[in-house]
């Protein structure tokens, strides 16, 4: 038997397989060769496949995916679908995005943008000047009912056009050519690039042909953004693709976002069962003290936490001239006799710093070290300062409520807190009561409250921002003139060294006046899953890791999932 | 949408066809009560709860409004035998004291309810015809009413508080009361003692209180324990909405609401008050059935 | 009987338009409207502006008016917390899913309690009695406002067996199914008990059983039948209770239904779903009660009525 000779083709058709298992392409590690999704950006190295760029989140639901025409009821993340003129990064500094450039005029009352070229909404019609031109005058509108409208009042007669008094094209926004945009402010506004950063830039062709309901459903909810709208099944989730039309500089990673919709109460479950890739909410009332408590405890859980002080600010604000708070030395009582250091450590659990001002630590023009002993916590002498008011020991005082609004567990205790701190140490009662949202507004509004607890939190990185809160006329009835003029004065003035010193000025008068008694900055914690990489997880230039603005989504365009994702 | 136990403690609309008590059955209730284990260890917890809200100044270490900061959320130790809470309160204390809130919302809104649905009953189920059929429309229209929705706009208009709950439980505990009363009366007046009562000459009123009433308070006693573990968990529903008595007046079911956020660390603040419902709960419908078990020797027989 | 059918009805709809009455005078009564600001003052013109384009500007008695009739044309208006979307509709959409877990939750109740009723009472007075009374009791008496917590921290974090929530697959069903099913498992088990154990002590059955006919034949033939026309009147009530669903369930497990609406309609002022929620489920109670009434009254001839 003689054995078979291989025939020698079958040699070469050998070698030539092993050559290309060596050394041919799409073998083994793809050096050089990174992936990239559907809409043409290169994924990191250490990304997963496309098909698994799904960030998935959790949230409240609202009516609009439309923030010129509600804010307070809307839909959070209207940044995915629309690219402002500029936008905040994630060291809250401005920075150009549908606006390539801009000049501001001698006076400071003008300023011109020009717009990127090439930029176009998701259905082909190229995104215009006169788009923000519209977006402005709807805000403006009194008929769209627009419920911020007060945020963009430093824009030339937009609060009288809002009002009636002027129509709508007396507004200072007008639209010089289709990619030159010039907006005109009354007073100089050294915080306008901020306060842009917020204007969603709605489709005029599609709102004036769809009306209001434009963003609500895949069809007609035309994007500029790096994202758009793929369905929205209320009370369930809305679905985000990445927009393939987009023409901007922040294209995304992610080929989708589901946003599921639930209550409060049930987002961590839903984050501990990996049902969720991330929690960004950023109020306490899906993590409550025993969230935070186990969190703390668990050492995985505390890696996926990024805590960091948030710019909120709580204080209790006063009636007016017709309660007992009419006598300064009854509100310095009140505030001696709070010990904010106590309420952090106990409710709070440690998840906040001290007040003492209005402007948080880190902020713009803030300077908490110079107020540290403007509000001391010294029963002893609040209760002196009550007796010469004509209260000694609570005598006498009039039963007030501390009103809450919609509270949380955690802060229906925090007025708990204040309301056993009063009786201890002043021996005045007050009830507490936690006032559903509208009642507690609607009182709030007719300066019908004679004692709340209430936070702010900020809406763009300026002091105006806070310091506004308490001009006259205002959300609270305290009033004082030499505040108002010096926060007018800051308002206007271009210089930031002299802004901030007026600001200062101004909080001074209202910390030892005291027109509140200020309790503390949150810290805010929000939870996301090791596997959620990018820029999310650099650190800011305050000194740490955060997601900040998670309700207008400027952070979704520069997160990836990572491929140890199960 | 049902902030309360579907239909707990309600009683039938209608009976099941017992016949009237009487007689011998009436003097052997002691020995049936201690037969009952059931209903006896349903009193039992009435009476200690009973104590709880009495005794409470005595037996607990501290008020329930002092709040000490650097001891909260503390779990339960010997300082504190069931814990603190947020803002350091002994949660022992609370509890203890919540029974009143608990056990003066069971019997008050009962009581309003026996004072209310009884009498419109017995007028609806004895007189018949015109007034019979305006109220029953009037308890329809009540009854119609989502319980819930009511209660919510009631406390929403009015502000919480405790009588305002009460106000809201009770505009719906009267229903089952004159319900139970209504068909009663109806069955047993077309029974041969009534109508022996009325040939021998006696009055309207007359036959109703002599004649009739005795005869229907079983179900109705029953019905009256039973609607207790229902009021008191609308009220922990409506405390859990947020619409309870005022701080810092502690209510089981205000505390479950602050408790059930911690459920997954700091547990005490859930658990405590939660098996302080159930166990109230349990102790009037057990009592419940003991009561009915007892008045009416029937069912216990084979 | 035709003639009873013909009062009832009117009678039905004389109720809803008094409770359509009540709730409007009620809502109207609250402070604080829809559309009213939340961190500043709205200016008036554009408040105006908001409440002319719903019908909000004019006096009460024509909004109220205009209402009935519209409802008389099956138009509820549209909700203001769902803009865009009717009163119908969003019923439409969020009613079957409620409808969904109350059916499967009312099924496992009657057949888990009647199970557990009738064991109960056959086996009257012994461990196994007070073992299944005892169940049915606690499935009555903790709060299902804890009870779906506590499921989800025991099933879904630390065993990691079931989701946490929604409702897409039948897998995530279990957990609020049980927490819902509970509270009415222990009531029709502890009234079937007390059912079963009436009709075991009429002669009749005792006389079935005395000629020696099996206990289990005996149940069925006799005892069921005449315990469940007053197991009717008693399970009756659930319908619309279940039917309408619970905020509380349908909050921690993010099910998409009707129970939150009942709520949240309130906190929003959202006056056209609170109108549309109270008559629908008005409407739910008085036929319910109606078909209860209709089974009375063809069984127990005994109780006329006037």
């Amino acid at each position: 038997m003689h054995r078979m000779r291989m025939p020698r083709s079958r040699v070469w058709v050998a070698g030539l397989l092993v050559a290309l298992v060596v050394f041919g392409p799409g073998y083994g590690p793809a050096v050089g060769a990174a992936t990239v999704n559907s809409v043409g950006v290169a994924l990191p190295s250490d990304a997963a496949p496309p098909s698994k760029q799904v960030l998935t989140l959790i949230g409240r639901e609202g009516t609009y995916l439309d923030w010129s025409k509600t804010v307070q009821k809307g839909q959070w993340m209207p940044g995915l679908m629309s690219d402002p003129l500029v936008m905040q990064d994630y060291n809250s500094d401005i920075k150009p995005l549908a606006a390539a450039r801009w000049a501001v005029s001698q006076d400071g009352r003008t300023w011109t943008f020009s717009l990127r070229p090439g930029l176009r909404w998701s259905d082909g019609t190229p995104l215009s000047a006169s788009d923000f031109v519209y977006t402005i005058r709807r805000m403006a509108n009194p008929e769209t009912g627009f419920d911020v409208a007060w945020y963009f009042s430093a824009i030339k007669n937009f609060k009288e056009a809002n009002e009636g008094k002027a129509k709508l094209e007396d507004i200072g926004a007008v639209a010089v050519n289709p990619t030159t945009l010039a907006i005109s402010t009354a007073e100089p506004t050294p915080y306008l690039l901020m306060l842009l950063s917020d204007l969603y830039v709605v489709p005029a062709h599609v709102v004036a042909k769809t009306g209001d309901p434009w963003s609500q459903s895949a069809d007609t909810a035309v994007s500029s953004g790096p994202f758009k709208l793929a369905s929205w099944e209320r009370d369930k989730q809305l679905v985000f693709v990445a927009n393939p039309a987009y023409a901007g500089i922040r294209k995304p990673y992610l080929e989708r976002i589901v946003y599921k919709v639930g209550q409060d109460q049930s987002f961590f479950p839903a984050y501990l069962s990996n049902e969720v890739d991330a929690i960004p909410w950023i109020y306490e009332g899906p993590l409550g003290p025993s969230d935070l408590a186990r969190i703390q405890s668990d050492p995985r859980l505390r890696r996926e936490a990024h805590i960091w002080p948030y710019f909120q600010t709580w204080w209790i604000a006063f009636g007016g001239d017709q309660t007992a708070f009419k006598d300064p030395r009854v509100r310095k009582a009140f505030a001696m006799a709070v010990d904010r250091d106590a309420i952090i450590k106990s409710v709070l659990r440690g998840m906040a710093v001290p007040a003492y001002g209005m402007l948080p630590p880190g902020f713009h023009c803030a300077q908490p070290a110079r107020l540290k002993g403007a509000q001391p916590y010294n029963p002893a002498e609040a209760k002196k300062l009550l007796a010469e008011a004509g209260y000694p020991d609570g005598h006498g005082f009039p039963k007030y409520d501390l009103d809450l609004r919609a509270a949380s567990p955690t802060i229906q205790a925090a007025g708990e807190a204040i309301q056993a701190m009063l009786k201890q140490n002043l021996g005045v009662d007050v009830g507490v009561q936690n006032l559903e949202r509208k009642l507690f507004m609607d009182r709030l509004n007719k300066y019908d409250l004679p004692l709340v607890v209430v936070p702010w939190e900020y809406d763009y990185a300026d002091a105006s921002n806070f310091m506004n809160i308490y001009k006259s006329g205002g959300r609270h009835p305290w009033s004082n003139a030499d505040y108002d003029k010096a926060v007018v004065a800051a308002n206007s003035t271009m210089g930031d060294a002299q802004r901030c010193a007026m600001y200062r000025r101004a909080e001074d008068i209202l910390v030892r006046d005291p027109g509140a008694v200020f309790l503390w900055h949150p810290t805010v914690t929000q939870l996301w899953k090791p596997w959620v990489k990018g820029l999310i997880n650099k650190t800011n230039k305050y000194g740490f890791v955060s997601w900040s603005r998670p309700s207008k989504a400027d952070m979704p365009p520069y997160i990836y999932i990572g491929n140890e994702k199960p | 949408m049902s902030a309360t136990v579907p239909g707990v403690g309600g009683p039938l609309p209608v009976d099941l066809g017992r016949p009237p008590a009487r007689g011998a059955g009436r003097r052997g209730w002691m020995r049936r009560l201690r037969r009952n284990p059931m209903a006896v260890a349903g009193a039992a917890v009435v009476a200690f709860l009973i104590f709880l809200a009495l005794a409470a100044p005595w037996i607990t270490p501290v008020p329930y409004d002092r709040a000490s900061f650097g001891e909260a959320y503390q779990f339960p130790s010997a300082a504190h035998w069931l814990g603190t809470d947020a803002i350091g309160r002994d949660f022992y204390t609370r509890i203890v004291y919540g029974a009143r809130v608990s056990l003066i919302v069971g019997f008050t809104a009962q009581a309003i309810a026996l004072a209310v649905g009884l009498p419109l009953g017995l007028a609806a189920g004895v007189l018949g015809g015109r007034t019979d059929f305006l109220i029953m429309r009037a308890v329809d229209t009540l009854t119609a009413f989502p319980q819930l929705l009511f209660a919510l706009l009631i406390m929403v208009v009015l502000g919480p508080g405790l009588g305002n709950i009460l106000l809201a439980i009770s505009v719906h505990a009267w229903i089952p009361i004159c319900r139970l009363t209504r068909a009663q009366c109806l069955r047993e007046r077309e029974r041969e003692y009534v109508e022996a009562a009325r040939a021998l000459g006696a009055g309207e009123v007359s036959v109703v209180t002599r004649h009739v009433l005795p005869n229907i308070l079983a179900p109705i006693v029953v019905a009256v324990t039973l609607g207790i573990p229902q009021a008191i968990f609308t009220e922990a529903a409506l405390s859990f909405l947020g619409l309870g008595v005022r701080a810092p007046t502690p209510s089981w079911g205000q505390m479950v609401g602050e408790g059930v956020t911690n459920i997954r660390y700091y547990w005490h603040l859930a658990l405590f008050p939660s098996v302080m419902i159930a166990v109230t709960m349990a102790g009037f419908t057990l009592l419940g059935d003991g009561v009915r078990d007892v008045l009416d020797p029937r069912a216990l027989k084979h | 009987m035709g003639r009873y059918l013909a009062a009832r009805t009117a009678a039905i709809l004389g109720t809803l338009l008094i409770i359509s009455l009540f709730v409007f005078i009620v809502m109207h009564a609250i402070p604080g409207g829809p559309f009213d600001e939340d961190k500043m003052p709205l200016p008036p013109a554009s408040k105006a502006n908001i409440l002319r384009s719903y019908g909000l500007d004019r006096p009460l008695s024509e909004q109220y008016v205009r209402f009935v009739w519209n409802v008389a044309h099956l138009n509820f208006g549209v909700s203001y917390q769902s803009p865009g979307e009717s009163v119908v509709h969003l019923l439409g959409r969020v009613w079957p899913v409620t409808m969904h877990l109350g059916g499967m939750a009312l099924a496992i109740a009657l057949a888990g309690g009647l199970s557990l009723g009738v064991t109960a009472a056959l086996r009257q007075n012994t461990p196994v009695d007070y073992l299944t009374t005892g169940v049915a009791v606690f499935g009555l008496v903790v709060p299902h406002f804890v009870l779906g917590s506590l499921l989800i921290l025991i099933f879904s974090t630390m065993l990691g067996w079931l989701p946490a929530g929604g409702w897409d697959a039948p897998r995530q069903w279990i957990l609020p199914t049980l927490t819902y099913c509970l509270a009415p498992l222990g009531l029709v088990a502890r009234y079937t008990r007390v059912s079963v154990l009436e009709v075991l002590g009429a002669d009749h059955v005792r006389t079935a059983r005395a000629k020696g006919l099996a206990t289990r034949r005996v149940v069925f033939r006799h005892v069921l039948r005449n315990a469940l026309v007053p197991l009717l009147t008693v399970i009756g009530p659930l319908f619309p209770d279940l039917l309408t669903g619970s905020i509380f369930v349908e909050g921690i497990y993010r099910v998409p239904g009707l129970g939150r609406y009942f709520v949240t309609s309130v906190y929003d002022r959202d006056y056209p779903m609170i109108m549309g929620l109270a008559l629908l489920a008005a409407l739910l109670v008085s036929v319910m009660y109606l078909v209860s009434d209709l089974f009375y009254l063809l069984a127990d001839p005994r109780i006329r009525y006037t």
